[in-house]
């Protein structure tokens, strides 16, 4: 509006403090009075407050989205408006600052593109949208879940798809509702780091990195297939701090990142030819007698095989060969990281996105094994870990209703962030591999999904092989999704539920990296009739029961800011030294934990050490020893990258206009050589394809890639039919099937061609 | 439904008309209208294709074809809860009212804007002061009359028109403007008459 | 020399990430479009790889600034405890010369108010001793506020490749250069 109607209005009424005085006078005029029948209410001025300039309400939230640095954020509310927000300067690690994605969360909770109310699109695809009530909503899909118990004598029909859209805890709330119905069909697995997690698993018997600010303390830091610079900025202080002590950085990558431009060496490996690369400077660290023999000795298994692997199949010249990195390279970065004292190595989840990603990955951990950085401060393969997410799940642990019947035989799902302990019973739900979600949809059967609840998850924009899941998404007969934007997978979807954003719901967060906690307060009442995930599961299980009592055991009523209170425990409040969660209210806080993860060399392995020859590995169908695994074959001339942009968290931010002042639309990137072989120059518009499917964009020449690859960001962009599942298939990774029920995906293992459009 | 035999029900009816939720409520509030003007409006068969035109113009799930917010149209950013919601909010405020879906929905929609002009409206029937017509000149010829007409221009304009809906819109133009005329003249002869002492 | 507050862009820490463009964002809700600080890249000419340096800029704040010196209303002004220059909008008749002769670009035209805005220096937030949004928000303290009457770091530059140079203007900037890696690239 304009300023200088405002101005007028401010004038021609007074500032704040008269305008007591003209209310005052207008009520004693009589003239006011809320119209019968009309909507305005009359406005109790004595109730509500005066709100000076300046004077605002604080409030503790987090970020909790699928990233390393789960901020905690401070947020200044007025009016019950969002006004700004800061990083909390009270952890060490957020130290005041968010990022790009972060500061528009200031819009986020008021973009008009927001869903507002339950809807149901009459015919799937059609754009008619109707809006319907809370009431009529859970009525449909009661009715629905009682149908299929009735066709199918169990809720097997009814198919979950849920992952980290939303990590804070109380969201587990969506499990617990499912488990609440009965035993049901789930999607586990996880896309993102599933086979680095197994092969830690393997090695180690657990994924526990360092404490992220000790890096500080590293004399040598290898970022390998990591790119902080973009995923965990808050991170790179420490990478900074470590190089100004003088520690060296080298930064192994097929592209030329962000981080790549920080560190003090970059090496351009072969993509997926990370594994070969280590072995080579294991094999050089054995040859110049640099491993640490007394570490290896008190502390692991199957070294000596190990070795003896090294002697007979590899050479430093081998390595050299299939990583495309020099032997004088090699052999200089391998020496220099064997000596520093401590040395660590940040393994990144593109590493693992590949059919030889778990092998890859224990070469690496063997690398930080053998010259005895486990355990020290400063030193470690770091990867993530859990440690501090020993809450109560009192959302997630739910009871099955009486005489639910479900699926028999195998083991229950596991997911990376499953914490059900489920115990085996005679029935269970049904796992599906989450990365092979369009061929599950396709062919599941007896029964089929026939009720498909999509949350925290754009299944439209996030899962793999694209073309095959617009065919899968034909097949259930209901699809649910609960969304705050209309997403490609709302497009598709029949109902869809308004879920509440961060400032409007009461959770917790926790970090799988660094070592601290926030609470998240609910700082503005939810917009529209947007309900967290437990007052939806509320409501759910209020119709099941009012249509067939005893159907579904979650709560109908539900306080979620005890529910919330109800995840805290005394082991939470010990760890964190703090009395009760109402400290957090003040401010985030941080495990009292070692530094170093591992400095009680007590591994979680069968033989309890660190196990360069791992059994169980062998019993899965793997190598026993951390041997090179061969690459995917490539299908197409040039290999496809598809990693993330630092404007977004997957299909997250990119479509917040204030994003867009600053990324525009969608490029991919090509090296000029490649570029001039296909008549291409910088700007053209270019099709990229494959087997797949096909993506169209602009195209920047640039020799951050390397000439056989073509590179894309996963992204969705508002109003722009971009995205790169078009062109990525869902071939798995080796592992992941251990420790998250499914094996991952080789995401980064894609081809394709580029031509000019 | 407005007993209130002062006031012309053609405003009430306009009102409730955009924040109607449903087919049946789109159906009554343009029944109302039709009986406020004793004049005919377009014919509707079908009121379920009113309401996926209606959803798709002014409630979602997709980009709003007609977002029925002020600050669309005033502001240079199609976004809500910023200066003109505030602004619109301690206008409710000074008038003693407050929306009842305060901070869920921005105050700024067309009907409670509609909702608080016929309050104006009211009042100054009823007896009403300088700062009452100072408030209700600045609201209903400045700023209603500053987006309404877009407003309007936006939903005739729309992939998703109906008829019935183009015409409501265009009655709600016709409204404040009438609204507008009837203010000035009104303040125009009390500036005459020696006008008010405030 | 009097005290003179200052942006310190040390663009050898800095990551492009854009979090304080977002923070200022943030904290002012400009219209689309009108943006107070920017991030820009360094052309391959300056930094040879593509989209991996930048500089982010806002207002210099200058000691002699030229907005100032040919605003015809007098809507700016500088203040005499810390050199930030203040642009007063309610005073701002939208007439562009300010626009026109920035030559960083630091005034914007704000469409809907018809008139022109820029950075502020965040000064109400140092009022209230608080730093600048966008300097708090930085992740790796890239960007900082200095104090050019003690600033004292010797490999600062003001004029470095790529900021245009005007001495007449003296802005309140300073930079440190990005680094390269020693790169080892595969033979193709």
């Amino acid at each position: 509006m304009d300023k200088r109607d405002a101005d007028s209005v401010k004038q021609a009424i007074g500032c704040p403090m008269s305008r007591r005085k003209f209310f005052r006078c207008l009520a004693a005029a009589g003239a006011l009075a809320a119209m019968p029948g009309g909507l305005l209410r009359p406005f109790d001025a004595k109730a509500g407050k005066i709100i000076y300039e300046g004077d605002y309400e604080i409030y503790r939230n987090a970020c909790p989205r699928n990233c390393y640095d789960t901020c905690s954020i401070k947020s200044y509310v007025k009016d019950g408006v969002l006004q700004f927000i800061e990083g909390a300067q009270a952890s060490t690690f957020t130290d005041g600052g968010l990022c790009v994605k972060g500061y528009a969360y200031t819009r986020r909770p008021y973009s008009p593109d927001r869903i507002k109310y339950p809807m149901i699109q009459d015919g799937r695809g059609s754009g008619n949208w109707r809006r319907i009530s809370w009431d009529e909503a859970m009525d449909m899909i009661a009715k629905k879940l009682v149908e299929i118990n009735d066709k199918d004598d169990s809720m097997l029909g009814l198919g979950l798809t849920k992952y980290s859209g939303n990590f804070g805890i109380t969201n587990y709330a969506v499990e617990g509702m499912m488990t609440s119905l009965g035993y049901t069909t789930r999607l586990v697995g996880t896309p993102c780091w599933p086979a680095g997690i197994d092969a830690q698993n393997y090695d180690l018997g657990d994924m526990w990195c360092n404490d992220p600010e000790d890096m500080v303390n590293s004399r040598y830091i290898i970022l390998w297939g990591a790119n902080p610079a973009w995923n965990s900025v808050h991170t790179m202080k420490y990478i900074y701090a470590a190089q100004d002590r003088g520690a060296k950085v080298v930064c192994i990558d097929p592209v030329f990142t962000q981080t790549a431009a920080k560190a003090d060496v970059y090496w351009q490996v072969d993509t997926s030819m990370d594994g070969a690369l280590a072995l080579g400077m294991a094999k050089h660290i054995l040859d110049k007698g640099l491993f640490d023999k007394a570490w290896v000795d008190a502390n692991s298994v199957g070294f000596d095989e190990f070795a003896d692997y090294l002697r007979n199949e590899i050479s430093v010249q081998w390595a050299a060969e299939k990583s495309g990195i020099p032997r004088q390279q090699i052999v200089e970065v391998a020496e220099e990281f064997a000596t520093a004292k401590p040395a660590t190595i940040w393994i990144g989840y593109g590493l693992q996105r590949h059919v030889n990603g778990g092998a890859t990955v224990r070469s690496i951990d063997a690398l930080a094994a053998m010259t005895g950085n486990v355990g020290k401060t400063g030193g470690g393969a770091r990867y993530g870990h859990m440690r501090t997410w020993g809450f109560n799940y009192h959302a997630l642990l739910q009871k099955r209703p009486e005489g639910a019947k479900g699926f028999l035989g195998g083991k229950g799902p596991k997911g990376d962030f499953d914490f059900s302990g489920d115990e085996e019973a005679e029935y269970t739900d049904r796992a599906l591999n989450i990365n092979k979600t369009a061929e599950m949809l396709l062919t599941a059967d007896d029964p089929p999904i026939r009720v498909l609840w999509i949350s925290c998850k754009n299944v439209l924009s996030q899962d793999f092989d694209r073309p095959k899941m617009l065919e899968a998404f034909k097949k259930p007969e209901l699809i649910v999704s609960v969304e705050q934007f209309f997403t490609q997978t709302v497009e598709l979807s029949d109902i869809v539920l308004p879920v509440t954003t961060l400032f409007e719901e009461h959770t917790i967060n926790a970090s799988y990296w660094h070592y601290w906690l926030s609470v998240n307060e609910q700082a503005i009442k939810p917009m529209y009739e947007a309900k967290s995930n437990t007052e939806i599961a509320a409501a759910l299980s209020a119709r099941m029961n009012k249509l067939k009592p005893g159907s579904c055991t979650f709560p109908t009523k539900v306080d979620t800011r005890q529910w919330m209170i109800k995840e805290f425990n005394q082991d939470i409040y010990d760890l964190f030294g703090i009395d009760s969660w109402e400290d957090l209210k003040k401010g985030p806080a941080k495990a009292k934990m070692h530094p170093a993860s591992w400095h009680d060399l007590e591994f979680g392995t069968p033989s309890k050490k660190y196990e360069f020859r791992s059994d169980l590995c062998a019993q899965h169908g793997h190598q026993a020893l951390p041997k090179f695994k061969a690459a995917r074959k490539p299908y197409d001339k040039l290999r496809l990258l598809t990693p993330h942009t630092k404007f977004g968290i997957h299909s997250q931010f990119i479509n917040i206009d204030w994003m867009e002042d600053f990324n525009k639309k969608p490029y991919c990137y090509l090296h000029p050589l490649a570029a001039r072989e296909r008549g291409i120059g910088d700007g053209d518009q270019v099709r990229v394809f494959n087997k797949v499917g096909e993506v169209e964009l602009e195209v920047k020449l640039t020799q951050n890639v390397p000439a056989d690859v073509v590179m894309m960001y996963e992204a969705w962009f508002r109003n722009n039919a971009y995205n790169c599942q078009n062109v990525v298939d869902d071939t798995s990774s080796d592992m992941g099937k251990y420790k998250t029920g499914a094996p991952g995906v080789a995401i980064h293992d894609q081809f394709a061609d580029v031509e000019k459009v | 439904m407005n007993p209130d035999p002062i006031t012309n029900p053609l405003g009430p009816a306009l009102r409730d008309f955009f924040i109607s939720s449903d087919a049946s409520g789109h159906k009554r509030a343009y029944l109302q209208i039709s009986e406020a003007l004793q004049n005919p409006l377009p014919r509707v068969n079908d009121w379920r294709q009113v309401e996926y035109a209606f959803t798709r113009l002014f409630v979602g799930p997709k980009s709003l074809e007609a977002p029925p917010f002020a600050s669309v149209y005033l502001e240079n950013e199609p976004l809500v809860m910023g200066p003109t919601t505030m602004m619109v909010r301690s206008v409710y405020e000074m008038m003693g009212l407050v929306s009842p879906w305060k901070n869920a929905l921005p105050e700024d929609h067309v009907s409670l804007e509609l909702d608080a002009a016929l309050v104006l409206e009211k009042a100054a029937e009823q007896g009403g002061s300088a700062e009452l017509d100072e408030l209700r000149q600045f609201f209903v010829c400045r700023h209603m009359a500053a987006w309404i007409p877009a407003f309007v221009k936006r939903v005739s304009r729309a992939e998703s028109a109906h008829p019935a809906i183009v015409r409501a819109a265009a009655l709600a133009g016709q409204w404040v403007e009438n609204q507008a005329v009837l203010i000035n003249t009104q303040r125009n002869q009390h500036l005459k008459q020696g006008g008010w002492n405030g | 020399m009097k005290k003179q507050l200052a942006f310190y862009i040390d663009a050898k820490r800095c990551i492009g990430c854009f979090t304080c463009a977002m923070a200022c964002k943030n904290q002012y809700h400009q219209e689309s479009g009108v943006i107070w600080r920017d991030v820009y890249e360094l052309k391959e000419e300056i930094y040879p790889h593509r989209e991996r340096a930048f500089y982010s800029l806002a207002c210099n704040h200058c000691e002699n600034p030229t907005c100032l010196n040919v605003c015809p209303v007098v809507a700016y002004y500088k203040r005499e405890a810390d050199g930030v220059v203040v642009h007063e909008q309610e005073k701002c008749i939208g007439c562009g010369n300010c626009i026109r002769s920035c030559p960083y670009g630091a005034p914007r035209y704000n469409p809907v108010l018809k008139r022109a805005e820029k950075c502020s220096f965040c000064w109400q937030r140092l009022d209230d001793d608080r730093k600048p949004a966008c300097v708090l928000s930085c992740p790796t303290d890239a960007l900082q506020i200095v104090d050019l009457a003690e600033f004292d770091e010797a490999n600062a530059v003001q004029y470095p490749a790529g900021f245009p140079r005007y001495p007449s203007l003296n802005p309140s900037v300073r930079f440190r250069l990005p680094a390269m890696p020693k790169m080892i690239r595969r033979k193709l």
